[in-house]
């Protein structure tokens, strides 16, 4: 008897697992078989003298595999390998290790990651965030990514105006995060320290509290620190650039006490942040009304003589030209101050933003009107023009606050998943409950949940039964059955009954906590069309400036005598004239809103997919999926259940369906054979009392025999019954029946005497119908792929009413198989849960995965369905659309304001046709309108809600 | 020492250009103010004034692309 372990190459899943082991096992002279899916490995025991080793390879290879020789690397994409691929770097170095050791001239198949791989960077990258403050429109996005995208060792800077964060991948060896918190801060704006949380251990009293702050506070990068001798915790916001979490870890560790780190998602700080912009807003805004009313009453009063007689007194002294300079003056200075300081750090890095554009403006305004004030500039500068500056500054303010209000709103998901993690867990210590914080909650801990209670983090149901509420993670209304044994998530809700479970995620390793991260990442992405629209933004600011310089030359030396505007608008100074004229127009072509429209509208999308379980990898994603005219089904896991459902039970010869399907399980009972367990789960689902067999006997490639009741009971194929003497002619027509529809026919006999028919087949999940119906409804082509032979897999296809079947297709060649489409010209999306799938997935232009799949399946996806459901794949197509639709509509409003609004401020249809303080209020109202409107798509209803 | 010189030469370049539009500007206007009362010496002034700080403003922002697409 020899034993040998093969490494086998092409096994994806367990149906290949499965055929590797029949295979081996109906081999004579192969006396066990263990096949080990994850390994790629067989053990087999064999007769040397029956059957050599040679031949074993030889029935591998004719089921479709291979044996693969020592040397050989298996090019399967290991999840490590695909993770570095999809996220195109090395976050980690082990990662970039784990691909550097892939040979690059290795044998390129199908299963080869597919060309992602070459995008990815040689040498080892590593990828950081950096949240900056200060930014207010698409010309600041711009600044910052085109001065990081300089530094050396820079491979892509990409700034996200919405989310206020900078997305770095770098060269570690050339340049790391001090010098892009340096870079962001040179040119103005602010950079947000991160946050981390540490357990204290050993604090006594008050003074223990001190000596960590100030302990901590001492040390270069740490910008906040808060100690709670209560909780024991620790929180520490500090620069990433200058220090690390073990830095101030050691930190801690040297004053005298014990610190660890509590990772979990920190749901107060970004509310906090966020509150902080819009309070400050909200102060400019109130101060800048109140200074500035009185001063452009002031103005406009003197001017309008009922008024002056109506209230001469108060007239006379908001006329007062010292008044007015000293309110002016204050406007300036406080709510009026971020434009100029904004401007001037910019300026001296060669920046534009609009913050230079509202300075030149309102400057321009403030300094003429201050110099008449005090200087004799003669005839034509007696009217001065405080209330113009402060007006401008006041709208601005006024659209700057409504912004930060929409902006809050659009990260609305985020907070709400956030909002969702239970705060205390109660846990099983000494068999006794203690209720401790959800950070204290380890792997392992056994987790006691009541009635009503949100589950504290991920695990598996250990004791007890009840339902699940997992709508605000998935969508899906009705709760969920979970018994022993059955996975549960973290931030779901325990509907009925209490039970206890196994943690086994927490922290930052929950599914929400991923979930939350995911989208996080995705509302950072960027859109392609959001790129043009940027670098659009970006020059637009130096046009308008020349624009202004053009009109005051054109409104100075030819428009003032031209339209006699002495006479007929009563300005006697040609400079007066011409600075009113350029002062709108600096002001009313500001491109905010240019900026604001595709990154609200990437957040809401990619949010309002979140809450519906329905996750979007970023606004390439969004931008791709509404131009998909295919999609591509795997069979097996996705449109199907993916394991055998007993379908049919026919008897013969007048006994009863129930004794057919006893018998059956008689023979199955105790099978590990998914054929058999699936008829095992059908009867006890019929409520049939299963008594106990004997003489269990396996007849490879042929079925069952067994003794019950001192009878023979056979079940299997038609062979089986023709070799032990009967004949099974007269059920052909029956099993043939099944077999057209894609249904594995088993016949069963006893004592030599066939009493029925019995059929198992994968079925389909409840929705795919309805979601190919869908699809096709909107015009998408739908394929199915699959290794099934052609019979079986028409026989799906049927059901579902898929258009197109591809059968028979190896695991490996799905990939080549998508590509053979896009070739054609089609837009494909790939849907697929299993490994296998991963290249495919990879290749389609879309890849969707669904949430139950592998997790190399959705970290190779762009799509990720949470609910097995795939009339979310409908839904994710449809928010795309909606998406784009929003985002297409943000930028025509946007370019549509200032391409109206420019002709009309440099008079082109006359002189002050507009006023520069309404030219203010215009750009203030269509960035908030384009915010508004990309809103409106939190109101749109997905397609599975609808046929709710 | 590299970001200093490199402003110090955008703001040179910067600096020459809103002065060429700058002593247009004045140029123009001192012909106008011969032909018409309208134009003032203060017309004149302030009117160069803001030309200069547009213009230089506008050099700021296009100069340091330009300066270094001609280096690199």
């Amino acid at each position: 008897m020899d034993d040998v372990i093969i490494k086998i190459k092409g096994m994806t899943c367990q149906h290949c697992q499965k055929r590797v082991h029949d295979t081996i096992a109906a081999l004579d002279g192969v006396t066990t078989v263990r096949v080990d899916l994850e390994a790629g490995k067989a053990t087999i025991s064999y007769d040397s003298s029956k059957i050599d080793f040679e031949q074993v390879k030889q029935a591998v290879s004719d089921a479709g595999y291979k044996v693969v020789e020592k040397e050989e690397v298996c090019p399967m994409p290991t999840p490590n390998g695909v993770k570095l691929i999809t996220e195109g770097m090395a976050s980690m170095p082990v990662e970039a290790e784990v691909i550097d050791e892939v040979p690059p001239a290795g044998p390129k198949t199908a299963q080869s990651p597919p060309s992602k791989t070459a995008l990815s960077p040689p040498s080892r990258t590593e990828k950081t965030a950096i949240g900056v403050t200060g930014m207010t429109c698409a010309s600041c996005v711009q600044n910052i990514e085109k001065d990081l995208s300089k530094l050396p060792g820079v491979i892509k800077a990409v700034v996200n105006l919405t989310t206020e964060k900078a997305s770095v991948e770098y060269d570690p060896v050339q340049v790391g995060p001090e010098q892009f918190t340096k870079t962001i801060t040179d040119l103005g704006y602010g950079v947000v320290g991160e946050s981390v949380t540490l357990h204290i251990i050993g604090m006594t009293c008050a003074s223990c509290v001190q000596n960590i702050e100030r302990g901590l506070g001492k040390l270069n990068g740490v910008l906040k620190v808060s100690v709670n001798l209560t909780t024991e915790k620790g929180t520490v916001e500090y620069d990433p650039g200058r220090i690390t979490v073990q830095d101030i870890i050691k930190a801690v560790t040297d004053i005298g006490y014990g610190a660890e780190e509590i990772k979990g998602v920190d749901v107060d700080r970004e509310r906090e942040a966020r509150g902080k912009e819009i309070l400050s807003q909200k102060r400019n805004l109130i101060l800048a009304f109140i200074l500035a009313v009185p001063v452009s009453i002031g103005e406009m009063g003197q001017n309008i003589a009922p008024l002056v007689n109506a209230v001469p007194g108060i007239m006379g002294f908001l006329g007062n030209d010292y008044f007015q300079f000293i309110f002016a003056t204050l406007v300036m200075l406080l709510p009026g101050r971020q434009f100029f300081s904004g401007a001037y750090k910019g300026l001296k890095h060669g920046a534009t933003d609009m913050n230079l554009l509202i300075a030149t403006g309102t400057g321009s305004a403030y300094l003429i009107s201050t110099a008449s004030v005090f200087l004799n500039l003669g005839a034509g500068f007696e009217h001065k023009y405080f209330g113009t500056a402060v007006m401008l500054i006041a709208f601005i303010v006024l659209g700057r606050y409504l912004e930060a209000n929409s902006r809050g709103k659009t990260s609305d998901a985020i907070k709400k998943l956030m909002g969702l993690q239970a705060r205390t867990a109660r846990i099983l210590v000494d068999k006794t409950e203690r209720e401790v914080s959800i950070e204290d909650v380890k792997s392992g801990d056994i987790v006691v949940v009541r009635p009503g209670e949100k589950l504290p983090v991920d695990g598996i149901v250990v004791e007890g039964r009840s339902a699940l509420d997992e709508s605000m993670l998935t969508g899906e209304s009705i709760p969920v059955e979970k018994n022993a044994g059955d996975e549960v998530i973290g931030a779901t809700i325990n509907k009925t009954g209490s039970f206890t479970y196994r943690a086994t995620r927490v922290g930052a390793d929950t599914a929400l906590a991923q979930i939350i991260k995911l989208v996080e990442d995705a509302q950072t992405s960027k859109a392609p069309i959001q790129r043009i629209a940027d670098i659009v933004a970006g020059h637009f600011i130096v046009t308008v400036m020349s624009i202004a310089l053009v009109a005051f030359f054109y409104w100075y030396f030819i428009g003032f005598e031209r339209l006699d505007i002495e006479t007929n608008y009563g300005i006697a100074s040609p400079f007066l004239a011409a600075l009113l004229i350029a002062i709108t127009v600096l002001v009313i072509a500001c491109p905010c809103a240019v900026g604001l429209a595709t990154p609200i509208a990437v957040m809401v999308g990619t949010g309002k997919g979140a809450e519906n379980g329905i996750l979007i990898k970023g606004g390439e994603a969004l931008e791709t999926a509404q131009n998909l005219d295919t999609i591509v089904f795997d069979k097996t896991g996705t449109l199907t259940r993916g394991e055998p459902q007993l379908t049919d039970v026919v008897p013969v010869g007048g006994v009863s369906e129930d004794t057919v399907l006893m018998l059956a399980v008689i023979a199955e009972k105790g099978s590990e054979h998914p054929l058999g367990e699936a008829i095992v789960k059908g009867a006890a689902a019929r409520g049939i009392d299963i008594p106990n067999g004997q003489d269990f006997n396996a007849i490879a490639g042929h079925g069952v025999q067994v003794t019950y009741e001192g009878s023979r009971v056979l079940l299997g194929t038609r062979k089986l019954m023709t070799d032990n003497g009967m004949d099974p002619a007269p059920l052909n027509n029956i099993m043939e029946a099944m077999e057209n529809d894609g249904k594995t026919a088993m016949l069963i006999a006893k004592d030599n005497e066939i009493m029925g028919v019995i059929a198992v087949a994968d079925t389909l999940k409840e929705h795919s119908a309805q979601a190919v119906k869908y699809l096709q409804e909107m015009g998408i082509t739908t394929v199915m792929i699959t290794g099934d032979n052609r019979r079986t897999a028409e026989a799906i296809a049927r059901q579902v009413g898929i258009d197109q079947v591809l059968a028979e297709v190896l695991p490996r060649d799905k990939a080549a198989e998508v590509k053979k489409l896009q070739a054609k010209g089609q837009k494909v999306a790939m849907v697929g849960d299993g490994i296998n799938d991963a290249p495919a997935l990879m290749q389609a232009d879309i890849g969707i995965a669904l949430g139950s799949g592998t997790d190399v399946a959705m970290e190779s996806a762009q799509i990720v369905l949470i609910k097995d459901d795939l009339r979310d794949v409908v839904s994710g197509i449809e928010l795309s659309k909606r998406t784009m639709s929003k985002i297409r509509q943000g930028l025509f409003w946007a370019f549509a304001y200032n391409t109206a609004g420019i002709p009309i401020a440099v008079g082109l249809f006359g002189p002050y046709v507009i006023a520069p303080a309404l030219a203010a209020l215009f750009m203030a109202m269509s960035s908030v309108s384009v915010t508004t409107n990309a809103l409106l798509l939190k109101r749109f209803k997905l397609k599975r809600q609808e046929a709710v | 020492m590299i970001m200093a010189v490199r402003f110090a030469r955008t703001l040179g370049f910067s600096g020459m250009t809103a002065l060429a539009v700058g002593v247009l500007f004045y140029v123009l206007s001192v012909g106008k103010s011969a032909a018409s009362a309208a134009y003032t010496m203060n017309d004149m002034y302030m009117g160069t004034v803001f030309v200069f700080v547009l213009a230089l403003i506008i050099g700021l922002a296009v100069w340091p692309g330009v300066l270094e697409k001609k280096s690199g």
